[in-house]
């Protein structure tokens, strides 16, 4: 539960716990108090700009905040089965965020949010992973060129941010973490004066956000009937919380104790790790800050294009761009002295930062590059989301090159893809996310990636993936025909698939206590019974009776015996003879059986 | 014009009494399960028997028909006065038909007033049946031995197999299919759908997903290819699914008139190869 903010009036709004509305009270009837205003601040620290350094600090109070609160934010689930995992693909996804900006020594807002989003992007899982890491890229490109910000382009970078959320979306639905950033946003923006700081500005966002998240129920009925606020928003409000502590000093982003940028150690500190046999494995991370030179060139007609170009021939990951007669480069590189000898050539050094990366290298620099590469290029590749053993075998089996184990409570980040399709040496990777939770993440991963055409084929589960997989020719010439031939195929599918349930609920007509197994169809819940064998042959059943239901492929999770299956298969034998049932021996966490119907 | 007899072998997967209805002779190809040596004539078990023994794992070898046999044959027919047209299983699948071409070459020096025609009908099973059916419809119209066996050529060509089967693996175990187009079969749920070409050799044409839609694939192929929809001549064979055969038959009546005239099981030696569940539709087409 959120505390309010220290020095902040008492408001309605903060009585919002993140729980399920219905759960352990009344839906709160509305009240219609004015809003109070946020507008007087009788802190005298106050906050006229946004800087690089606070805002990295912001950023790691928002993920702190979260990471105490993302299993709040996992049960705010719409079923009432064990399988959220918003809290925890928002937390993985902004830690990534903050994995880029650790060793980052600059008070340059631009450079700190276009970093902290990067990595924000690499690491996105799940949809409201992505969304957030697009609400943090667009608000990054809205903050380019600035080393600082005022209220007001704070507010108009935020509204960058939201646009790109909602573009990133193919049909943006209201009542979601959109809704809550952009109602928020909206409402900040209002609301800025020439007296506003960077402090009002978050009271008033932070303020409306909650506001905002508390009438998700009202814009979404599903919300409303399973008795939750939208998880995303959720877990957006913990972070935008979070940067509002750090902003009233209530957090600390840092563990260290330091807010003033001088204090700032310089450098990291030395790793023993890179000794005198040590191999150099990745350069020098070198960062320049350089101030053109009128006696050495033409500042007003320099141009970073052949800087980039010599820079690419020595390294990569590289960054150079000109504000005014700074320049500012970033490249990864094992010759930094010809980068020195080469920028003094038209100015002089403010700063210079080599690191070896060797020492301080971390997973998160980046996407390295792909491993021994084969000579040959495929024509086609396939890259297979599985869940558990059994359903990772019948990928391979069917010719998935890449598998990533993953699931409904296990998003695989964009970057998991990236890496994946770094291992594949194809003209064409074919990418089946195989769960409605990571289509987005494998569609960011495949604009990222240059090497190869990607197609994600948005299978929702692994029976629908495995029936696209397998309905398809993969000797084609054409990928896009190919591609249509799989979403042809995931046509004629139906899934289902029963689970635990956690709560007592009434969804779609249907009771459920507590401990019965509830069984879904598509996207709704179709029965709900206290015997999970029961529940398993009654959903099988159902499947069976849609129209044109031959067949269906019963994939059974970690949690059923062989016991259970034969048991299963016996009814379904002796009770629907005609139909033809393949059991498959998933492995799968969670879902005691998954359904595929044909 | 002397008489002349239509010989033929065991795998057009005809009943050796219906044959003997047709007037048609015939040597039968053999067989033995691996773990034994006795070797066995097609036909010579029971299919029902033979399928449960495929089911329960038994691997069958078979074997062809060898020179001295069909030598042995066609001199006594020779010997006798008749003519002789012997349409032979596909050389694209079997070496019988090369043994009774050569046997048929010995034996024109010793018959040099003989007529002796070989087709290679590039068919098997009731396919290869069917043929044998047509030919000898046309033979019983008054078709010289010459006119027979060129109608039997040029039908051959049109005489359409589709067929699904169960498992891939029986083919692929038998060298009846290339190993990577028998690698679809190893997809759960997946069914091939497959056909010979003009070369009699089998191929995977497609697949789709569950038994029930290669079943009516079959069926489209009819609707595809047929050349008299409802009163051609339709022969099913299959390895012991008699609850498919009725699908299929309930969806050619249904969709296009069709009545099936001869359902049989798969023999035993075509079964060595296509294994239980196989199902197969043959047809008079505009092409294969």
């Amino acid at each position: 539960m959120f505390k309010p903010g220290k020095g902040e009036p008492q408001s309605p709004r903060t009585k919002i716990t993140l729980k399920p509305v219905n759960a352990d009270k009344k839906p709160a009837e509305k009240k219609s108090k004015p809003r109070k205003t946020q507008g007087k601040k009788k802190d005298s620290r106050d906050i006229k700009y946004l800087t690089g350094w606070l805002m990295s600090k912001m950023a790691k109070g928002g993920a702190k905040l979260l990471r105490s609160n993302a299993e709040k934010v996992n049960k705010l689930n719409v079923f009432p089965v064990p399988d959220g995992d918003t809290g925890d693909n928002m937390r993985m996804t902004i830690e990534s965020g903050i994995a880029a900006i650790e060793n980052l020594d600059t008070d340059d807002l631009a450079e700190v949010m276009r970093v902290f989003s990067h990595g924000m992007l690499l690491g996105a899982r799940g949809n409201s992973g992505v969304i957030l890491s697009q609400f943090f890229a667009g608000t990054a490109k809205g903050f380019e060129g600035a080393v600082e910000a005022d209220p007001y382009t704070l507010g108009r970078a935020l509204q960058m941010g939201v646009k790109q959320a909602y573009a990133s979306v193919m049909t943006p639905t209201e009542g979601t973490i959109l809704t809550v950033a952009r109602e928020a946003v909206d409402y900040a923006t209002s609301k800025i004066t020439p007296s506003s700081t960077i402090r009002t500005f978050f009271a008033d966002f932070v303020g409306e956000m909650h506001e905002s998240l508390e009438r998700t129920p009202e814009a979404l009925a599903v919300l409303k009937e399973a008795g939750v606020v939208d998880s995303g928003g959720a877990g957006l409000l913990y972070i935008m919380e979070g940067f509002n502590r750090v902003l009233n000093g209530e957090e600390d982003g840092d563990d260290e104790a330091d807010t003033a940028p001088a204090e700032k150690p310089k450098t990291p500190a030395v790793n023993s790790s890179f000794g005198p046999d040590s191999k150099m494995e990745y350069g020098y991370c070198t960062e320049l800050l350089i101030q053109l030179m009128r006696d050495k060139t033409d500042i007003d007609a320099f141009d970073v294009e052949p800087l980039k170009e010599f820079l690419s021939g020595i390294g990569n990951s590289i960054v150079a761009f000109k504000t005014d007669s700074i320049v500012k480069i970033h490249v990864h590189t094992f010759e930094p002295e010809k980068v020195l000898a080469h920028c003094r050539e038209f100015g002089e050094f403010l700063a210079v930062k080599i690191e070896n990366m060797s020492v301080q290298h971390t997973e998160t620099e980046g996407v390295e590059p792909a491993p021994e590469i084969p000579v040959e290029k495929k024509k086609y590749g396939v890259v297979a989301v599985t869940n558990g053993p059994g359903i990772r075998d019948m990928f391979i089996e069917m010719g998935a090159d890449q598998t990533i184990e993953g699931g409904q409570t296990n998003n695989p980040s964009t970057n998991d893809f990236l890496e994946a399709f770094g291992k594949i040496h194809a003209e064409c990777i074919f990418v089946f996310p195989n769960n409605g939770n990571i289509f987005m993440a494998a569609q960011q991963a495949a604009k990222f990636y240059t090497d190869a055409k990607v197609v994600v084929i948005p299978s929702k589960d692994v029976g629908t993936g495995y029936v696209a997989l397998t309905a398809a020719d993969l000797s084609g010439d054409d990928p896009d025909a190919i591609a249509e031939e799989m979403k042809a195929a995931m046509q004629n599918v139906t899934s289902g698939y029963i689970s635990p349930a956690v709560r007592d609920a009434e969804m779609d007509g249907v009771r459920i206590s507590k401990g019965d197994t509830i069984g879904i169809m598509g996207k709704k819940i179709v029965l709900s019974d206290p015997d999970m064998r029961c529940a398993a042959y009654r959903l099988a059943v159902k499947l069976l009776e849609e129209p044109d239901k031959f067949m269906l492929t019963v994939f059974r999770g970690a949690g059923t015996t062989e016991e259970d299956q034969e048991d299963l298969r016996r009814c379904l034998e002796e009770n629907c003879p005609s139909a033809e049932v393949y059991f498959v021996d998933g492995g799968q966490e969670i879902y005691p059986y998954i359904f595929t119907a044909e | 014009m002397s008489e002349y007899l239509i010989y033929s072998d065991s795998a057009c997967d005809i009943k050796p009494e219906i044959l003997k209805e047709w007037g048609v002779d015939f040597l039968p190809l053999t067989f033995r399960f691996s773990d034994s040596d006795t070797e066995y004539r097609d036909g010579e078990i029971d299919p029902r028997e033979f399928y449960a023994k495929m089911r329960a794992g038994a691997v069958a070898k078979t074997a062809a028909v060898n020179v001295e046999r069909f030598t042995e044959e066609f001199d006594k027919i020779l010997a006798s006065g008749k003519d002789l047209l012997y349409i032979g299983f596909s050389s694209g699948l079997s070496t019988t038909y090369n043994s009774g071409r050569l046997a048929a070459e010995q034996l024109r020096e010793k018959y040099p007033d003989r007529k002796i025609f070989t087709v290679d009908s590039l068919s098997a099973s009731a396919g290869f049946g069917l043929l044998l059916y047509l030919t000898v419809k046309k033979k019983n119209e008054g078709a010289t031995i010459e006119e027979a066996a060129a109608y039997a050529e040029d039908l051959k060509f049109r005489l359409c197999h589709w067929f699904t089967v169960d498992d891939l693996v029986y083919l692929k175990r038998g060298g009846r299919i290339s190993p990577t187009l028998a690698f679809v079969g190893n997809a759960l749920g997946i069914k091939p759908v497959l056909h010979m070409d003009d070369e009699g050799h089998l191929i995977n044409m497609f697949k789709v997903r569950g038994r029930r839609s290669s079943v009516t694939a079959l069926a489209d192929k009819y609707g595809e290819l047929a050349l008299d929809k409802k009163g051609g001549t339709v022969f099913i064979c299959h390895g012991d699914c008699d609850g498919d055969v009725e699908t299929l038959k309930k969806v050619l009546a249904e969709k296009y008139g069709a009545e099936v005239m001869l359902v049989t099981y798969t023999g035993t030696v075509i079964g060595a190869h296509s294994g239980p569940g196989t199902l197969a539709l043959f047809f008079e087409g505009e092409h294969r």
